[in-house]
């Protein structure tokens, strides 16, 4: 639910506001000269703010689409992100996104048709290469589908360009738009997974691992290329135990000779986002220990990075081929288990 | 919206209320039978053990410098918020809102204070004009301290826990005239109820702020003398010894044998790099 709605002037009068406020028929809508005004200010507190997030609704004019850095990209040849919202409507302990932004407000950007012109544009200049197309990076790739449409939206974009690659990150269960549409050989649905024990202690709001597996069940049996994301691998005393109990548990529903990729990553940091996190949560857990330096990045020292990779990868390899996984640490980032 | 916080106690986060007027305030004081502090060098103030009132005087000079005043001597941690009378286009008297937008009509300068409480008061746009609103241009509520109130206090705290509660005193249909100060306080009076509502829900919010360390007892402070650099090494090793065990090092640190500081420092650093986490679940998350 979202109680205030910020409305940039330039964009009130664009038919997904109207549709985005119709959902939200009850929130008081603030008109604003631009998102800046309300997403930007200091003395901001993620952490307060998470508890009841406005919502502001603006143009993206510069930057739609970026380029990756060259630490997360998977496979394939040219690797680009998109971010038609900003902040997500869980709430991870380990995100990076409340060690980013200052605001915990969903920041969306309306004007899906200008990301549209972006991506062709990227997409003609590859014409014939492998081009990959990440959403998902700064929000839930489906999370708010019925009320953006998102999904809806992009998805059908792809038909044209069969060189490109779009990947949808998600933890949600709001898949009846993919269900609705036939599936794409080039979209694939990346979920991220960690133990039921991780994500109920660390994943508010987030569908429980049984129904995120559920979900990647029927997308899968749909025709939908899946994606298996562990990352972050999230180090605990028991999670040689966890670990290998959801890998059973997912690969007992999944078709794994069907799986596009699955990808390991241990929690990593940039120092700044970090010392932003540690501000908001000092007294958790999950920053307590086991956590060092390594240049620009705050993550877990080596010796445990390699143990929990290592046994991860191992035990993945009991279901599909190394060739498929990938590997992301703070040392040695984006190559093949 | 609940009177009670969290368990149903009364929060102890303190808050610090501005009020322009001693009529506007009496009602606030009365309620929570604020006493008088000593020191009214400046400015008229009141507390009690969670509640800071100033009364600051009209304007935004007056309340810029209440704010700073208040600020030197209340607690650092606290939240802030204006209460009072306001002007207003569309709303009928008697009506408190909580102002979403806050502009100032000179410079044109706006903020919009977060809105993270869920409150039954109606969100309005606060005008603050430098003499009385007469003309009622324009929409939303008029007032004489709020754009120098809300830059001021975010000075000291966090936009949420800065915030604009005003009760309408004055519309088109029944325009501002000077009124006694028995009609200020009675008006206020009349809407105690969603103000004092609206303080409880405001310093609950207060309480979700992260304390960084648990309370050190004092006998540990004064057995050990730490330099600066050591005294933030161990307060962020004795809030991480409870974020991973979840008790305090107390014990370890009276049953242990350490000659100096550092060695103290490093046995506890140590304990917590040789310790896998144990997942523990949000208190309160079912």
């Amino acid at each position: 639910m979202v109680d205030t709605i910020y409305i940039e002037d330039d964009v009130c009068d664009h038919p997904r506001t109207i549709d985005i406020c119709a959902h939200y028929p009850a929130a008081t809508r603030v008109r604003i000269g631009h998102y800046g005004s309300v997403f930007n200010p200091r003395a901001q507190n993620f952490r307060l703010q998470k508890t009841n997030p406005s919502m502001i609704l603006a143009r993206k004019r510069n930057d739609l689409v970026l380029a990756v850095p060259d630490e997360y990209t998977t496979g394939g040849e040219n690797h680009y992100y998109f971010s038609h919202m900003l902040n997500c409507v869980y709430d991870c302990r380990y995100c990076f996104l409340q060690g980013m932004f200052r605001s915990a407000h969903y920041l969306v950007f309306v004007n899906f048709e200008d990301y549209a012109t972006a991506i062709h544009d990227v997409a003609e200049r590859h014409a014939g290469q492998e081009t990959w197309f990440f959403s998902g990076y700064d929000c839930d790739s489906l999370a708010l589908e019925p009320v953006t449409g998102f999904a809806e939206h992009f998805i059908p974009e792809f038909s044209r360009y069969p060189d490109a690659i779009l990947e949808l990150r998600t933890k949600s269960t709001q898949i009846r738009t993919l269900l609705k549409l036939d599936p794409l050989p080039n979209v694939v649905v990346a979920y991220s997974l960690n133990p039921d024990g991780v994500a109920r202690a660390l994943e508010q709001g987030a569908p429980v691992l049984e129904r995120r597996i559920a979900a990647i069940e029927r997308l899968q049996k749909h025709g939908w290329q899946i994606g298996l994301r562990f990352d972050p691998l999230i180090w605990h005393d028991d999670y040689q135990v966890t670990y290998e109990r959801m890998f059973e548990s997912i690969f007992c529903r999944i078709d794994a000779d069907r799986i596009h990729s699955v990808t390991l990553g241990s929690f990593r940091l940039p120092n700044d986002f970090h010392k932003n996190m540690l501000r908001l949560y000092p007294d958790h857990w999950l920053f307590s220990t086991g956590l060092s330096r390594q240049g620009g990045s705050v993550s877990y020292n080596d010796e445990i990075q390699q143990e929990m990779l290592g046994f991860c990868s191992d035990k993945l390899a009991d279901y599909m081929p190394r060739g498929l996984v990938y590997e992301y640490s703070v040392s040695g980032a984006g190559g093949n288990a | 919206m609940s009177r009670r916080c969290r368990g149903g106690r009364e929060p102890l986060f303190n808050t610090n209320i501005v009020v322009a007027l001693q009529a506007e305030a009496r009602p606030l004081i009365d309620h929570f039978r604020l006493k008088k502090v000593d020191d009214t060098s400046g400015f008229h103030c009141y507390r009690d053990v969670s509640r800071h009132l100033v009364i600051s005087g009209h304007g935004t000079i007056a309340a810029a410098a209440a704010v700073g005043w208040l600020a030197a001597r209340a607690p650092p941690n606290s939240a802030w918020i204006n209460i009072g009378m306001a002007g207003h286009t569309g709303l009928p008297l008697e009506t408190p809102f909580i102002a979403v937008e806050i502009a100032d009509r000179v410079t044109e300068q706006r903020w919009y204070p977060p809105q993270v409480i869920k409150t039954g008061l109606v969100p309005s746009i606060l005008t603050t004009v430098h003499a009385p609103e007469t003309q009622y241009a324009g929409t939303g509520g008029f007032d004489m301290e709020a754009c120098a109130f809300v830059p001021c206090a975010r000075r000291f705290t966090t936009s949420e826990l800065v915030q604009c509660l005003k009760v309408v005193s004055d519309n088109p249909e029944s325009p501002v005239e000077r009124k006694s100060a028995e009609w200020v306080s009675a008006l206020m009076s009349a809407r105690l109820a969603e103000i004092t509502d609206y303080l409880f829900a405001f310093a609950g919010l207060g309480e979700l702020l992260p304390v960084s360390q648990g309370s050190i007892p004092d006998d540990i402070l004064e057995k050990w003398h730490f330099t600066s650099t050591q005294r933030s090494q161990f307060r962020d090793a004795w809030t991480k010894w409870g974020a991973t065990y979840g008790e305090s090092p107390a014990g370890f640190i009276r049953g242990g044998r350490f000659n100096t500081s550092r060695q103290l420092i490093e046995a506890m650093k140590m304990r917590l790099a040789g310790t896998v986490p144990v997942i523990r679940r949000p208190i309160g998350d079912g």
